[in-house]
């Protein structure tokens, strides 16, 4: 076993600072909520927005060891979720290991229906299978989390990793080397 | 001496064909790119009155064409011998030339807008494709390679779906805007970026970032930022001091400098400063209505890949109890009654979708109230945190518009507040 370095696959979406806090004032006023207004300076920061809307669920998948398998090695993978609802939520995902071209490899593996209180997190853990023949791979997770009661509301995310084979090694590359040194950026007959 | 001239008008003729010499050998290659469509925020008739939507179910998780794109075919080298765009319905007719007859021929689709309106790239800037198998052509002769698919069900691409979300957006959105047609061009949008954890966008560097787990996912994504960009474009100038971090949010201690921070994040309902739920929710409805008409019965908008909840509708009333006026979804709502057709209380406005961007164009530079750099005190500092907010977009509505266009009403509808 080797220890990996942390790379920064997938959405990421980090919620510290909104930890432990509440996303709606719950005041009945029908005014404004004036709040103070301190004289400083504005952020020079140049995007035109800080970033696209918080998600509800964020799914991180961080590959965090290689284990030596009698045919090859595997990779150990951590997936992250953390549902921000205000109430607690439900749990379900999906792992599938798929090729560069498409081709599932094994069955696909259920994630531990789980129920978490509200904004809280819980982890995963998946293997990807030992013997696989070099070449391009992609882990793929899907996580439907629901949250309320009457009027559910529900979020499904879908998250990739990709990982090369040689030799029976294992490493992890970037969307950009899956695109332009696989065979994922070869297209299809439609017959 | 006749021969001489015979001669002669060989040369003359060897002259005269040399330089076609250079394109020996052409031919045509004809196709359709499909992608499968995987994006979320369709309607489902099932269970929804879809009426006036423009993504319904049936469109979800099957073959869907690639429309309005650069096609390019290059031969065995690498070289590129023939360019071309699709149509419509994801078709083209290509010619191709070159020296000599190649021993085959790929054809590429590199994720461009076929007007160059938009494109896609990696994080680093480089250029991403999809192509085909290898391909057998004769000179003079016309190949026709079928239909080609970017994705399956099997292999889902995503870039492909990150291009239809936004083809969706210039197509049935922007392109209806005659300030768009002339300054919404260039835009690069960098996918699987590492950027931004939840996407981004700058109208001046004409650049979105798309992080991973984005692509299915449009109508908080990629129409959200291109409306970003389209909002940027129309008004030319910054609109708030970019401070995500609101007060009544922020605990000493646990937060970065607050209002200053500019890293505390949003949602739909989180409650932040005025200018700052104008500005997510003009560029959330900005893409909104590539995905509704103006006469929509039950328009949502939410952050999934799959169908939004009924808890989104943009056309719900709306509790003026809370955060009043701080929330982009409140926005929403009340922009979005600035278009629609349909009567729910006060809103028989139904403007164009051009209200929005002709209006942003249409705001005054400088820093007084009611100008586009209003939150700033002229001097590098901030003195109105809450602007450009709601009831400044209202009078320049008023103001700017032709006919006076009065959006009160739909402003205290939607719990706007105050002024």
């Amino acid at each position: 076993m080797k220890a990996l370095p942390i790379l920064a696959f997938g959405v990421a979406a980090l919620f510290a600072n909104l930890v432990g806090r509440g996303n709606a004032a719950t005041s009945a006023t029908t005014t404004i909520d004036q709040a103070a207004v301190p004289t400083e300076t504005a952020p020079a920061h140049a995007d035109d927005c800080q970033g696209g809307a918080e998600e509800r669920v964020s799914v991180k998948l961080e590959p965090d060891e290689l284990l030596r398998g009698r045919a090859g090695e595997r990779l150990g993978i951590g997936v992250h979720v953390h549902a921000h609802f205000e109430d607690p939520a439900s749990l379900v995902g999906a792992v599938e290991i798929i090729d560069d071209r498409g081709r599932r490899l094994g069955a696909t593996q259920n994630l531990d229906v789980r129920r978490v209180a509200a904004k809280q997190a819980t982890s995963y853990r998946v293997e990807t299978p030992d013997g696989l023949r070099d070449g391009y791979y992609r882990v793929q997770v899907s996580v439907l989390a629901r949250a309320g009661g009457a009027e559910a509301i529900e979020e499904l995310s879908t998250h990739e990793l990709y990982f090369n084979v040689a030799q029976g090694a294992i490493t992890p590359v970037t969307h950009e080397e899956w695109m332009t040194k696989s065979q994922a950026g070869l297209a299809f007959q439609v017959r | 001496m006749n021969k001489l001239i015979s001669m002669s008008a060989v040369a003359l003729a060897a002259a005269i064909f040399a330089p076609t010499a250079a394109h020996a050998a052409s031919g045509t290659i004809k196709g359709t790119w499909v992608n499968y469509q995987n994006q979320g925020n369709y309607c489902d008739p099932a269970g929804r009155n879809c009426t006036g939507s423009r993504y319904l179910k049936s469109e979800y998780n099957v073959l869907h064409p690639i429309s309005d794109t650069k096609v390019y075919v290059k031969d065995q080298n690498g070289a590129v011998i023939g360019t071309g765009v699709t149509d419509a319905n994801g078709a083209f007719s290509i010619v191709w030339n070159r020296a000599s007859t190649p021993s085959f021929v790929r054809v590429y689709w590199q994720f461009e807008h076929k007007d160059d309106r938009f494109k896609i790239r990696a994080d680093g800037g480089g250029v991403l494709a999809k192509w085909t198998w290898e391909i057998a052509v004769t000179n003079g002769g016309v190949t026709n390679v079928g239909t080609i698919a970017a994705g399956n069900a099997s292999a889902i691409s995503g870039l492909a779906n990150i291009y239809d979300g936004a083809d969706r957006m210039w197509n049935d959105s922007l392109r209806f805007s005659g300030l768009m047609l002339s300054r919404f061009t260039g835009l690069t949008i960098r996918a699987y970026s590492d950027r931004c954890p939840t996407a981004c966008a700058n109208s001046g560097e004409n650049m979105i970032w798309m992080p991973e787990g984005s692509q299915f996912r449009p109508q908080a994504r990629i129409l959200h930022e291109m409306g970003h960009i389209a909002a940027g474009k129309a008004a030319g100038a910054r609109m708030d001091p970019g401070s995500y971090c609101y007060p009544s949010q922020f605990i000493p201690g646990e937060d970065e400098d607050c209002p200053n921070a500019a890293t505390n994040g949003w949602s739909m309902t989180s409650t932040e400063w005025r200018g700052v739920a104008l500005k997510e929710g003009m560029a959330t409805v900005l893409g909104d209505i590539a995905l509704y008409w103006n006469n929509a019965v039950d328009p949502r908008s939410c952050l999934s890949a799959g169908e939004c909840p009924a808890s989104s509708s943009t056309e719900s009333s709306v509790a003026c109890t809370g955060q009043v006026g701080r929330s982009a979804m409140q926005m929403v709502r009340y922009l979005w009654d600035h278009y629609d057709a349909r009567v729910d209380g006060n809103d028989d406005i139904q403007k164009p979708y051009y209200v929005f961007v002709d209006t942003l164009n249409a705001i005054p530079s400088g820093t007084s109230w009611g100008q586009l750099s209003s939150y700033s005190n002229g001097s590098g500092g901030v003195d109105s945190w809450d602007s450009f907010h709601s009831w400044e977009w209202r009078n320049a509505v008023l103001n700017h518009w032709s006919g006076a266009t009065e959006t009160e009403d739909i402003y205290f509808q939607n719990c706007m507040g105050v002024f």
